[in-house]
């Protein structure tokens, strides 16, 4: 019976690989330019949101939920972060979703048409995905809010400056990680033809519980090249005082390029790959 | 043909709102303007005059090209305040009257035209001219906010300058204004607001009773009309510290726990109904 390989070389193995499948067919990348190619189409629509004839459909939305004040100059800036965040998890659902399955069937050699036929399946499983880490980031940040409006001035030796800085941010980090990671599977499980939906899911948990600390790698490692756009995004307030309010802008689109053009294509494609090998295990 | 419609009308939209001189342009160039003129509010002594009159062509351009909008009101005070800021009082002056002619039916735009100029003669020390313009936001504005704020502004004149007998008069002088305005709308919310600026020049003349007398009337007036809690715990707060009485504190702070059981000010309310059980 051959030996586990270690967690070091199966990673490297993987990365090997996925780089591997980016250089003999390019082509992979398409469905997460594609998806580049959306956010930023809705980046721009949110960036022009406060001016007529937008305005008309963002304004009242916008005025209703974070008040009138972000449909006026420069203050729409500060808000267009989030409205980006938030534009991304729609995307995600009912784009990415189906464009992540496509990326998976062209590194499976599989016909595009499977992916198509489980547009279904592929956004209810994002779907879930986003709406876990959706509800885990408010909680958390609910419970801060909760805890330091009780009167309590430390958690843990450290104030509401750090916990709503920086440990937040890292907090928001490891919940994503950590949702992201047991699901991650399931899109190259349903692609790859072997289980209906549900299934599919508790597949995936099952390859997430075998390839623990890989798994959590491939989902993770990525995800650090975000942490200079998230550095920027805290610094909001100082980089609109210091260059230019539309400087938010161009933080958006780098996020933009980061994640969808960096993180995600790394994210999809290693861990498909590491499945494959699974499989070919099997 | 549906989607390329929509597509093309989308597009249309996009392209619409980065060319319009809406009020969002406006708002844009007025940043812009704020930016360069805060470098000369930050250190107008070392201002170079021409750096001056490129902020005021800026602010200039703005109040021509966009005439009707609000920001075009604030270019023109932000004008007036860069001369007072470098000193240029004559053409602050000047700009103000301008202000005044120019937006004559708006009575909140001249009082604080008005108050402005006032304040230029106070940079100037010269405090009998900028009294006469403080009288004249009063008597000509009396509905303003500026016209409201100005008796309590002369009076902390005095006080920072060290004139208890100018101060008492001129908190006297307030008083008798806001009473005097108050009954004009006898009930009104701008009746209430004057009635606690009267409390607050008792407060600072030190005379509890008053403060009492008329925050009791305040809540025999107001009762069932507006939401007393804020009152109630201010008044405990006169009768714990101003007047020492322990048992008035108490008596009011309960009544505020009864009477208003959701109020935000609860948690303060109990907290200082322990510190004074505890005394």
């Amino acid at each position: 019976m051959p030996s586990k390989p270690s967690n070091l070389s199966l990673i490297s193995k993987v990365y090997s690989l996925t780089i591997q499948s980016f250089q003999k067919n390019p082509k992979i990348y398409l469905p997460f330019a594609i998806f580049a190619l959306i956010e930023f189409m809705a980046l721009m629509l949110l960036y022009l949101a406060p001016r007529p004839p937008l305005r008309a459909l963002f304004g009242p939305p916008i005025a209703s939920i974070w008040g009138e004040k972000f449909l006026h100059y420069p203050a729409n800036f500060f808000l267009l972060p989030k409205l980006a965040y938030y534009s991304r998890m729609g995307l995600s659902v009912v784009f990415s979703s189906l464009l992540t399955g496509l990326a998976v069937a062209m590194t499976y050699k599989r016909p595009l048409n499977s992916a198509y036929k489980k547009y279904v399946s592929l956004f209810l499983i994002v779907l879930i995905m986003t709406v876990i880490v959706f509800l885990g980031v408010k909680v958390i940040t609910a419970s801060l809010l909760k805890y330091f409006y009780a009167g309590h001035s430390k958690l843990l030796f450290w104030g509401p400056d750090m916990w709503f800085g920086p440990i937040l941010t890292v907090l928001n980090f490891v919940v994503a990680i950590l949702v992201q990671a047991p699901f991650i599977y399931a899109i190259p499980i349903l692609i790859a033809g072997d289980q209906k939906f549900l299934k599919a899911i508790f597949h995936s948990f099952l390859v997430f519980k075998r390839y623990f600390v890989v798994s959590l790698f491939l989902v993770g490692l990525p995800m650090l090249f975000y942490i200079p756009v998230v550095f920027l995004y805290s610094n909001t307030a100082f980089l609109i005082d210091k260059f230019f309010p539309e400087v938010m802008l161009l933080v958006a689109i780098l996020s933009v390029i980061v994640n969808s053009m960096v993180i995600d294509p790394l994210m999809t494609i290693s861990t498909a790959l590491l499945y494959s090998l699974e499989k070919e295990k099997i | 043909m549906k989607k390329l419609s929509a597509i093309i009308l989308l597009g249309a939209c996009v392209l619409l709102s980065g060319c319009g001189q809406d009020q969002y342009a406006v708002e844009r160039q007025y940043y812009w303007a704020q930016k360069q003129a805060g470098v000369i509010f930050n250190n107008p002594h070392a201002t170079p005059p021409h750096e001056l009159q490129k902020s005021i062509d800026t602010f200039n351009q703005l109040i021509r090209e966009y005439p009707k909008s609000n920001l075009a009101v604030d270019a023109q005070f932000i004008i007036a305040n860069l001369y007072i800021a470098t000193e240029e009082y004559e053409k602050a002056r000047l700009q103000l009257s301008k202000i005044i002619k120019i937006y004559s039916k708006s009575q909140p735009i001249c009082a604080a035209a008005v108050f402005l100029q006032g304040n230029s003669y106070e940079a100037q020390n010269l405090w009998d001219s900028a009294l006469e313009q403080y009288k004249k936001v009063i008597e000509d504005y009396p509905w303003t906010v500026k016209g409201i704020e100005t008796p309590i502004y002369i009076a902390q004149h005095y006080k920072v300058k060290f004139q208890p007998d100018n101060m008492v008069e001129a908190y006297k002088e307030a008083i008798a204004h806001y009473t005097s305005l108050s009954r004009e709308y006898p009930l009104s919310p701008v009746a209430l607001r004057l009635k606690i600026l009267i409390v607050q020049c008792y407060g600072e003349l030190k005379d509890w009773k008053a403060v009492v007398n008329t925050f009791d009337n305040v809540l025999a007036e107001y009762k069932g009309r507006v939401q007393l809690d804020g009152i109630l715990l201010d008044l405990a707060m006169v009768y714990d510290r101003g007047l020492k009485d322990k048992v008035k504190a108490k008596e009011t702070l309960g009544k505020l726990i009864r009477d208003y059981p959701n109020s935000r000010v609860l948690p303060l309310a109990k907290s200082l109904l322990k510190q004074v059980s505890v005394k």
